[in-house]
C-alpha cells in the first residue's frame, strides 16, 4: 500500500444506546418507536423465516452491475443465488478504482483479489464457472436451468437464443422458469445494445445526464451520476418483474415467462415530468443544478464548510427558514419578508426569484457550517441536512443505530463494512449472510451436488476449460 | 419599509452609485475573482470571493465585465432587471416568445385538457370536450 | 410459430405494447390502499397498480395531496383538479406516481374518515403508507390495529428516517436523503474542476425507494400466498437507500479508510469510458435557447483493441502507445490527459457527427439526449417505454411506460391520473356499501 494512513475501527464513535436515544421521552411517547424496534431490529433477523427461501436464481450476467444488483435483492430475501461466471471469473471482479490493486479485497484461501464494485453485489451468493461459448458449456447450462426458478442474463441481444439457450429453448426444458434479460437499452429495437455497452450508456440515452448538473449560466454542464445508477434502478425494475412473474406462476398459471428490464427503461419510468411536459407543449426539461424547477425552497447550496440541503415548499416552512436566518442576520429575513414579489408560494418559483431567494439564504449560510446551519434549522423543524462524505455518513449515529451499515465478518474476505439490506420487516426481513465467494468456489458443490457429476467428470470439464 | 443597507453583504452587492441590489448567485460567484457590471447603471466592479466570502470590498474598475449578476432589483423592489444584457439568462424550456398559456391541444395537435376550465365545462369531474372528442370552446 | 421468427421478430411480438391489453394482469384480484403523499409512498403503491392491483389512493378532499400542486415553472397542469375546483389543475409532480389508481378523498384526521379507512383496509391485501411514523397507529388504523381485522394484511411504511432511532423525528425529502446519504459526495465535479456536487435530476431516493418497497411487498405476498398465510409489516427508510446504493464505496472506506470523491463525467473503474463535450450545437438555428448548447457524447473504448482504434481515429498514436494497457489508462492522471485529447477531436463536431464517425469505426458511444430527443426516439415508443396515452379524463398525454416487460402478464397504464375524489361514489359504494344519500352527507360534512 502507499501511504500509511491509520484506518479507523468502525464505528470510530460508539453507537448511542437506546437509553440515550429515547432520553426524556415519556413511556407513552416512545411506546410506538420501541414497538418498531422490537419488531424490526436486525439483530433478530436470523431468528426469522425468509420470504423467498425456496427460490433458486441463476445469475449469469457479467460485466454490468444490473443483473448482480437484481439477484442481490433476491439473495437478501432468502433466495439461493448462484452466480454463473466465465472461467477466470466475471471481468467485473478485476475492476478497481483507478486500477489501484491495493484497494482490492483478497480471499484468504486462494489469494484471489476482487474489486469493491463486484464484491458489494456478491452478497450471499455462490460462485461457479461455466464457458458458454462452448457447446458443452451450453448443454450444462440447460441442465442447470432445469433446477432454477429464475435465470438472469445480459449477453448481447439474441446471443443466448443463437446458442440454443434462450428463452424460447429453455422454456421448453423448464416451463416454470422465469427468464430475465437485462441490459442498457434493450435486446430488441432500433437502439438495442451493442456488445460492450455499459452504464452510463443508459444514463446518457434516457435524458438523465442532460438533466443533471448546473445550467450553463452557472457554468455547468450535463453530468452523469457518480455510480452506475441506471444499472441499480434497472436492476430493481428487473427484480419487480421477476417477482411478479413468480407470484403469477405459483398462484395462477404454473408457468414462467420472459422478462426484460433495462437501465434506460428503469430511469425513464422515474424521470418524473419530462415526458408529460414535452407532450403538452413541447417543453424541453432544463437542468437546474441543485435547485428545483417545481419547488422553492428545495435545494442544496454552499455554506461555510461545504454544501447543505434546505427544504420547505410552503409558507409554514418558508417563514421558519427566514426566521432562523433572521436570528443571526435580521436584514436577510427582512429583505425576503418585505419583497412583495415573494409573497405568494407560486411567486417564489420563477428563475430570478430563486436567484434572489438562494443568494439571500446563502448570505446567512456562508457563515455557518453544515452542522451549525442544520442545528439552527432543525430547531425550527425545517428539513435540512449537510452534503456528507462517506466517512461522515459511516459515522452518523442514526445509521449506526439502525444498522444501515454493518460489518460482515466473512470467512473468505475478513471483516467488510457494507450497506446492509434495506428490507426491514417484522416477519421476513432481508439479511446478508456472507460477502462473496472467490471465482468457481462452489463448482464442486453445485456440479456434483445439484447435477450429479462425478469427480472425474468434473475434472475433465475443468481440463477442457468448459468449467 | 425600513431602509436596509447591503453594503456589508458578500453575495448581495449594493451598487455604491445607484443602490441597485445585484444578486451574485452562489454557484457562479462562490469562488470568483473578476469584474461584474451593475445591472442598474453599468458600473464595473472588481470583486473577489472565496467560499462566498468577500476577499475585499468591490472596487470600481474598467470594463469589460467577466460575468453578469444572477439578478438585480431596486431596494424598494419596484424595478426588476431581467434583461439578458444586464443579468445572466434564465432557464428556458421553450423559445422565449412561446409563453405559457392555457393549452387544449398537445404538441401533436391532439386534444389535451391542460388549461383552465369552468364548472360548466365538466361532466362530473371530467372535461366535456375530452369526453365528446371535440376541440375546447370556452363558455360565453 | 414462435421458433421460425428471428430473435428480433420474436421479441417484438412477445413484448408488443399493442398486445398488452389482451394479456392478463398479474395482480388481478388484489387490492391495496395508498395512504400516501409526495413520491416515496405513492410510487410504491403505483408499481403495484401498473401490475393490475386495485389501488385506492386516499387524499384530503378538494385540494388533494401536495404533489398535485407541484409542477415545473408552475406551468404544466391537467384540468380540473377536482369537480369543485375546475379552474385549478393537477401539476406534473403528481404524474409519475399515480397511474391506474382509484381516487378517494377522505379526511382521515376526522374519526368518521378513519372509520372509512378501517372498512376499506379489511378488504385489502395491503396498505402503503408514508405519514409520520406512529400517526396511523394513533388514529387506530396502523398495522397493529388493521392486522387484528385482517391478519393477511401486508403493511408497507415508507419514510425518510424511519420510526425509530436518533433521527426518527426528522422530516425528510428526497434530496435530503441524497445529501446525508452520500450521493452528492460522488456525483458532480472534483475540487480541481470547481468542486460542485450535483443532485441526481430525478427524485431517486423517492421513486427508486418506492421500487424497493414494491419489490418487498411482492416478496411478502409470495411468502404469504405460498408458504405462511401471514401478513407482514415492513419499514423502508429513504436515507438507508443511499447507503445501499453506495455499498462498494462503504466497503472501501471500511477497509482502507478511502473516502470516495466525485469524478465528473469520467469513470473510476474504466477508461476510456467517459462523457465529453462536442464543440458544436446540434440545432444552431433553434429558437429554444436550450437547443443552442453544445452537445455531449459518451465515448466508450476501454478494451485494448477499441482504445487503439479510438486513438488512431483522433490521430494520437502517441497516446495509444503511452496508455496501451488498461491499468495505465485508468489512472487519474491518464484520464486527465486522454479526455481533453478526445474533446479536442470533437471540438468541431456536433454530437451526431461524432456519433456517426465513431459508429463507422465500431467504437461504442451514446449521445447525451435531452427530453425532446428522447421523446422522439422510435425505440422507446416501439417498446412501450414511452407512450402516447389516451387518458380518459385529460386527453392525449405522453407518459413514461412501465420499467420492465413481461411476455405473458405485462404491466400497463390505463390512465395517467384522475381528479381528486373522482372515484368516491364507486369505491364507497362498492366496498363500504354507502348509499348515494350517505355519500352526499359525508361530502357536505367534508369527511370526503
Amino acid at each position: 500500500m502507499g501511504k500509511n494512513y491509520p484506518v479507523l475501527d468502525w464505528p470510530a464513535v460508539p453507537t448511542p444506546s437506546p437509553e440515550e436515544v429515547y432520553k426524556g421521552e415519556s413511556d407513552k411517547a416512545k411506546e410506538y418507536a420501541l414497538w418498531l424496534e422490537e419488531n424490526l431490529r436486525q439483530s433478530k433477523n436470523f431468528e426469522k423465516p425468509e420470504a423467498l427461501g425456496n427460490i433458486r436464481v441463476l445469475d449469469c450476467s457479467n460485466t454490468m452491475i444490473i443483473g448482480h444488483w437484481c439477484s442481490s435483492l433476491f439473495a437478501e430475501l432468502g433466495a439461493e443465488v448462484i452466480m454463473v461466471e466465465p472461467p477466470g471469473g466475471d471481468p467485473l471482479r478485476k475492476l478497481t478504482p483507478f486500477g489501484r490493486k491495493e484497494y482490492m479485497f483478497k480471499d484468504s484461501e486462494s489469494g484471489e483479489e476482487v474489486g469493491a464494485r463486484f464484491l458489494a453485489e456478491a452478497r450471499s451468493k455462490q460462485a461457479i464457472t461455466l464457458d458458454l461459448t462452448k457447446p458443452e458449456g451450453r448443454e450444462i447450462l440447460k441442465k442447470l436451468a432445469a433446477h432454477a426458478d429464475v435465470i438472469i442474463e445480459n449477453a448481447p441481444p439474441g446471443q443466448w437464443d443463437e446458442w440454443g439457450i434462450g428463452y424460447r429453448q429453455l422454456s421448453q426444458i423448464n416451463p416454470r422458469l422465469v427468464y430475465c434479460w437485462v441490459g442498457q437499452l434493450g435486446q430488441w429495437g432500433p437502439l438495442k445494445d451493442k456488445p460492450g455497452n455499459l452504464d452510463p450508456t443508459a444514463q446518457a440515452a434516457c435524458g438523465f445526464v442532460h438533466g443533471t448538473g448546473a445550467p450553463v449560466a452557472f457554468g455547468g454542464t450535463p453530468t452523469r451520476s457518480g455510480w452506475w445508477m441506471c444499472d441499480q434502478v434497472g436492476g430493481t425494475g428487473a427484480a419487480i418483474g421477476i417477482m411478479t412473474a413468480l407470484n403469477y406462476r405459483d398462484k395462477v398459471s404454473g408457468r414462467g415467462q420472459f422478462v426484460e428490464a433495462t437501465g434506460a427503461a428503469g430511469v425513464i419510468r422515474i424521470l418524473d415530468y419530462n415526458w408529460g411536459w414535452y407532450g403538452i407543449d413541447g417543453s424541453i426539461r432544463p437542468r437546474y443544478g441543485n435547485w428545483d424547477l417545481a419547488i422553492c425552497i428545495y435545494a442544496v447550496n454552499p455554506c461555510k464548510d461545504g454544501q447543505i440541503m434546505v427544504g420547505g415548499g410552503h409558507d409554514r416552512l418558508w417563514f421558519r427558514i427566514w426566521r432562523t436566518a433572521g436570528k443571526d442576520r435580521p436584514e436577510v429575513e427582512q429583505h425576503i419578508i418585505e419583497d412583495p414579489n415573494l409573497k405568494e408560494v407560486t411567486g417564489r418559483l420563477p428563475h430570478y426569484r430563486q436567484v434572489e431567494t438562494y443568494t439571500t439564504l446563502c448570505e446567512w449560510m456562508k457563515d455557518n457550517t453544515r452542522s451549525e446551519a442544520e442545528t439552527k434549522l432543525q430547531a425550527e423543524e425545517v428539513a435540512s441536512g449537510g452534503v456528507s462524505f462517506l466517512d461522515e455518513v459511516s459515522e452518523f449515529p442514526h445509521y449506526k443505530y439502525r444498522g444501515h451499515l454493518e460489518i460482515i465478518d466473512d470467512v473468505f474476505y475478513g471483516k467488510v463494512l457494507i450497506g446492509a439490506s434495506a428490507f426491514l420487516g417484522q416477519r421476513t426481513p432481508g439479511r446478508v449472510k456472507w460477502i462473496g465467494r472467490p471465482t468457481g468456489h462452489d463448482n464442486e458443490e453445485v456440479y456434483r451436488g445439484l447435477l450429479g457429476f462425478t469427480k472425474a467428470g468434473l475434472d475433465a470439464l475443468k481440463q477442457k476449460g468448459v468449467v | 419599509m425600513a431602509e436596509i443597507s447591503y453594503s456589508h453583504c458578500s453575495l448581495l452587492l449594493e451598487c455604491a452609485k445607484c443602490q441597485v441590489v445585484n444578486y451574485m448567485d452562489p454557484f457562479t460567484f462562490w469562488n470568483f475573482s473578476g469584474k461584474i457590471k451593475c445591472a442598474g447603471c453599468d458600473t464595473i466592479y472588481a470583486v473577489a470571493y472565496t467560499n462566498g466570502q468577500r476577499v475585499k470590498a468591490p472596487e470600481p474598475a474598467q470594463g469589460p465585465h467577466d460575468k453578469l449578476p444572477g439578478f438585480a432589483q431596486t431596494k424598494d423592489y419596484k424595478t426588476q432587471y431581467t434583461d439578458t444584457a444586464k443579468v445572466s439568462p434564465p432557464l428556458y424550456a421553450r423559445p422565449p416568445d412561446n409563453k405559457h398559456g392555457p393549452t387544449y391541444k398537445n404538441v401533436r395537435g391532439n386534444l389535451v385538457s391542460a388549461g383552465k376550465l369552468a364548472a360548466t365545462d365538466l361532466v362530473g369531474s371530467r372535461p366535456r370536450f375530452i369526453l365528446e372528442g371535440k376541440p375546447y370552446q370556452p363558455a360565453k | 410459430m414462435a421458433e421460425t421468427l428471428s430473435f428480433e421478430e420474436f421479441c417484438r411480438d412477445v413484448f408488443d405494447p399493442k398486445k398488452i391489453f389482451s394479456k392478463p394482469e398479474p395482480l388481478k384480484g388484489t387490492r391495496f390502499l395508498s395512504c400516501t403523499q409526495y413520491i416515496l409512498g405513492p410510487s410504491c403503491a403505483n408499481y403495484l397498480a401498473e401490475l393490475g392491483a386495485e389501488v385506492i389512493k386516499i387524499e384530503l378532499p378538494r385540494r388533494g395531496e401536495p404533489m398535485r400542486h407541484t409542477t415545473p415553472f408552475n406551468e404544466p397542469k391537467l384540468y380540473p383538479l377536482s369537480k369543485q375546483m375546475p379552474e385549478l389543475g393537477t401539476g406534473l409532480g403528481f404524474y409519475g406516481a399515480n397511474h391506474n389508481e382509484y381516487f378517494l378523498s377522505v379526511d382521515f384526521h376526522k374519526p368518521e374518515g378513519q372509520a372509512i379507512v378501517k372498512m376499506l383496509a379489511s378488504k385489502c391485501d395491503g396498505v402503503v403508507e408514508n405519514y409520520r411514523a406512529g400517526t396511523f397507529d394513533r388514529w387506530g388504523i396502523g398495522y397493529r390495529q388493521l392486522s387484528q381485522i385482517n391478519p393477511r394484511i401486508i403493511y408497507q411504511w415508507l419514510g425518510g428516517f424511519g420510526g425509530w432511532g436518533p433521527g426518527r423525528k426528522r422530516a425528510s425529502y428526497d434530496i435530503l436523503g441524497q445529501a446525508q446519504g452520500g450521493c452528492f459526495s460522488v456525483t458532480g465535479w472534483p475540487l480541481d474542476k470547481g468542486g460542485l456536487p450535483a443532485k441526481q435530476t430525478i427524485w431517486i431516493m423517492d421513486y427508486w425507494g418506492g421500487m424497493m418497497g414494491a419489490f418487498q411487498i411482492l416478496a411478502c405476498m409470495y411468502w404469504r400466498d405460498n408458504v405462511s398465510g401471514l401478513g407482514n409489516f415492513m419499514e423502508y427508510s429513504q436515507v438507508q437507500g443511499a447507503q445501499r446504493h453506495l455499498s462498494d464505496c462503504i466497503a472501501l472506506y471500511g477497509r482502507y479508510g478511502l473516502v470516495p470523491q466525485r469524478w465528473g463525467n469520467y469513470d473510476t473503474l474504466l477508461s476510456v469510458h467517459g462523457i465529453i463535450k462536442c464543440g458544436k450545437s446540434s440545432y444552431p438555428d433553434s429558437k429554444n435557447p436550450q437547443e443552442l448548447e453544445e452537445g455531449y457524447i459518451l465515448v466508450s473504448a476501454y478494451s485494448d483493441a477499441d482504445f487503439g482504434k479510438l486513438m488512431r481515429l483522433i490521430k494520437r498514436d502517441d497516446l495509444a502507445k503511452k496508455y496501451a494497457t488498461h491499468d495505465q489508462r485508468v489512472k487519474a492522471e491518464s484520464q486527465y490527459e486522454l479526455y481533453p485529447a478526445i474533446e479536442a477531436w470533437a471540438k468541431d463536431k456536433t454530437k451526431e457527427q461524432a456519433r456517426d464517425i465513431l459508429n463507422k469505426e465500431g467504437i461504442n458511444n451514446q449521445p447525451v439526449w435531452n427530453s425532446k430527443e428522447v421523446s422522439n426516439q422510435e425505440h422507446f415508443h416501439l417498446r412501450g417505454e414511452l407512450e402516447w396515452l389516451d387518458d380518459p379524463t385529460f386527453g392525449e398525454v405522453q407518459s413514461q411506460g412501465p420499467a420492465f416487460h413481461l411476455s405473458e402478464t405485462p404491466p400497463r397504464h390505463k390512465w395517467a391520473l384522475k381528479p381528486v375524489g373522482a372515484d368516491n361514489e364507486y369505491i364507497l359504494g362498492k366496498l363500504c356499501g354507502f348509499s348515494k344519500t350517505k355519500i352526499a352527507e359525508l361530502e357536505a360534512d367534508a369527511i370526503i
